[in-house]
């Protein structure tokens, strides 16, 4: 089955996390909180985590996966630095000396050689993105990501926060408190908690895979693009198995469920989205798939309703075997 | 291909669903102070729709078309119905930047400051449509149900559906302040939306003006104009993290 997308809308229930923080106060540490308004037009405040926290822990499972599979890492990556390919100077200077490059040069294509280079040395960067500005005499040279993450954001009815008082203790000179600059005294902090049903969105562009965005033309071979696609799709079901994020060491989340809907698109008609805000969403994403579909009067989108982490599993897990590079 | 008065005279009322945060940063916006627009601009539409030709077809079609599209739609309006609440979210965010005296290319963590809309309800997409046939208008609505976020990447939108509308568009869209009946347009905010400049519109060249990896410049104040736009919020109330905005119907 040729995917040319994937989105996810679901909700994800955590509790006790503090996956994303806004700053500290003091000794409290302040949790990030949004405004929304509910289908009634109220307003609420919910906590939320931001979708570059998700996203950074899809990176993370991309990268271990892309290890065990043996699939190939730029210097940055291979050590998870986010400056990823940036960082690899000796492969920028690699591509400099190369007789290709001298007639990329002379063709005015400088841009879409090393974007090709990119795509074949990285499949972080390939997946994930990149912003390169000065790499192997490239001015400026974009490329973007392949997942996309909207916000995570609390339910109102169903999401709370809350505040909880913690002790450094130290038990020599306790009374010394905590004062000075190497902080090596006993004190008291606050730390937030948070627990609820969180509102997913997310969209993979599986057509992207190795696809160069300046020639349109894939300049990864078809047999390890499947690889790249299975190894993407992984690290996304592992997103929600394990997330990984902020103040894990204490606090790691309490996952109890995920629910939701996941939409593949077969056509390049976007996989349909709708915030699991609504709380008639599913129903929704149905409707417009049978609607979009309509109007070719073919089955190119296909929904797959999930309810708990393990039926979510067992459909990704269909969806990742089955899925094959997108062609034209 | 150049629209006159008559292009206001009808419209292509394209319907999408907000489904994440939306936001799109002021053009003046720093890169620390990235203060966020209430609504997708002309201009970003416009692009969303040249961008998605790139996903809608095939790499031997695809610029064409998106060639196309641009003649289509590059001197026509773009008014915004924006969803019935908008709060703007006030935050920080992580973000990578060049440091100073550092090698070029190599970013490091900083914070900066970010804004997010939350809407509720349905944003709507007014394309003026004066002279288009009906099979640029069935073209248009395929390629508009391609288009799956406007702005920053992550705003998704999903595609509802599209209708044909015939005289002027009711309250409720955004308008540039010169053609705005300000007293009974039910209008309480105004912004400076980009759109494409007569420069642009004009110049033979102008698709390579707009794309991302053309040689061409698109510079402020020519290729690229702010338009002083009325928009339909009204100011409801906000605290330290938020401002919420409802629509005047």
């Amino acid at each position: 089955m040729k995917l040319h997308s994937l989105a996810i809308s679901g909700l994800v229930t955590m509790n006790l996390h503090a996956l994303n923080n806004e700053g500290a106060e003091g000794n409290t540490m302040m949790t990030r909180m949004v405004e929304i308004i509910d289908e009634h037009g109220n307003l609420h405040t919910v906590n939320a985590i931001s979708g570059d926290m998700f996203k950074h822990i899809q990176a993370e499972h991309l990268f271990q996966e892309a290890r065990l599979a043996g699939l190939p890492l730029c210097g940055g990556c291979a050590q998870f630095d986010a400056n990823r390919i940036a960082r690899d100077l000796e492969l920028a200077q690699q591509v400099e000396r190369s007789p290709e490059y001298a007639e990329a040069k002379k063709n005015g294509k400088i841009d879409s050689f090393n974007l090709s280079r990119v795509l074949n040395a990285c499949v972080v960067d390939d997946c994930e993105g990149i912003l390169l500005t000065g790499w192997a005499g490239s001015k400026s040279l974009a490329r973007k990501s392949c997942v996309e993450f909207g916000w995570v954001v609390g339910r109102p009815e169903t999401t709370r926060t809350e505040a909880y008082i913690h002790a450094k203790y130290v038990p020599e000179g306790r009374g010394a408190g905590s004062g000075s600059e190497q902080n090596l005294g006993q004190n008291i902090f606050h730390r937030p908690a948070s627990s609820g049903q969180y509102a997913v969105v997310l969209n993979v562009d599986l057509y992207r895979v190795g696809r160069n965005d300046i020639t349109l033309h894939y300049d990864v071979d078809a047999e390890q693009r499947a690889k790249r696609i299975e190894t993407l799709l992984k690290s996304v079901l592992y997103t929600f198995v394990k997330p990984t994020g902020a103040h894990r060491n204490t606090q790691h989340p309490h996952i109890v469920d995920f629910s939701g809907v996941v939409a593949i698109s077969t056509n390049s008609l976007p996989a349909p989205t709708v915030s699991p805000l609504k709380s008639n969403y599913q129903e929704e994403i149905e409707l417009i798939a049978r609607h979009l579909n309509g109007l070719y009067d073919a089955e190119y989108l296909q929904v797959k309703p999930f309810t708990g982490l393990g039926e979510f599993s067992g459909v990704l897990g269909d969806v990742i075997k089955a899925a094959e590079p997108w062609g034209e | 291909m150049t629209v006159g008065k008559d292009a206001n005279a009808s419209w292509l009322i394209l319907r999408y669903l907000p489904t994440a945060m939306f936001s799109v940063r002021m053009t003046y916006a720093t890169n620390k102070g990235g203060k966020t627009l209430l609504v997708p601009t002309p201009y970003a539409v416009k692009l969303a729709l040249v961008d998605a030709c790139f996903r809608a077809f095939g790499a031997n079609k695809a610029e064409a078309r998106a060639k196309q599209v641009y003649e289509l739609i590059k001197g026509r309006p773009v008014r915004i119905g924006p969803p019935r609440h908008c709060v703007v979210q006030n935050t920080f965010i992580k973000i990578k930047q060049e440091e100073r005296g550092a090698p070029r290319g190599i970013y490091a963590p900083t914070i900066a400051y970010r804004e997010f809309c939350y809407y509720d309800g349905e944003l709507r997409v007014a394309l003026g449509a004066g002279g288009m046939s009906d099979q640029d208008v069935r073209d248009l609505t395929e390629i508009a149900a391609r288009v799956n976020y406007f702005g920053k990447r992550g705003s998704f939108m999903q595609f509802m559906g599209a209708k044909f509308h015939h005289g002027e568009l009711p309250r409720g869209f955004t308008c540039p302040e010169s053609e705005a009946d300000i007293v009974n347009g039910g209008y309480r905010s105004m912004h400076h939306l980009d759109d494409f400049g007569q420069a642009l519109i004009q110049d033979p060249h102008g698709f390579d003006r707009i794309n991302s990896y053309g040689t061409k410049p698109s510079s402020l104040g020519s290729y690229r104009v702010l338009v002083p736009t009325m928009l339909p919020y009204r100011y409801m109330s906000s605290g330290k993290h938020f401002t919420h905005y409802q629509l005047v119907e």
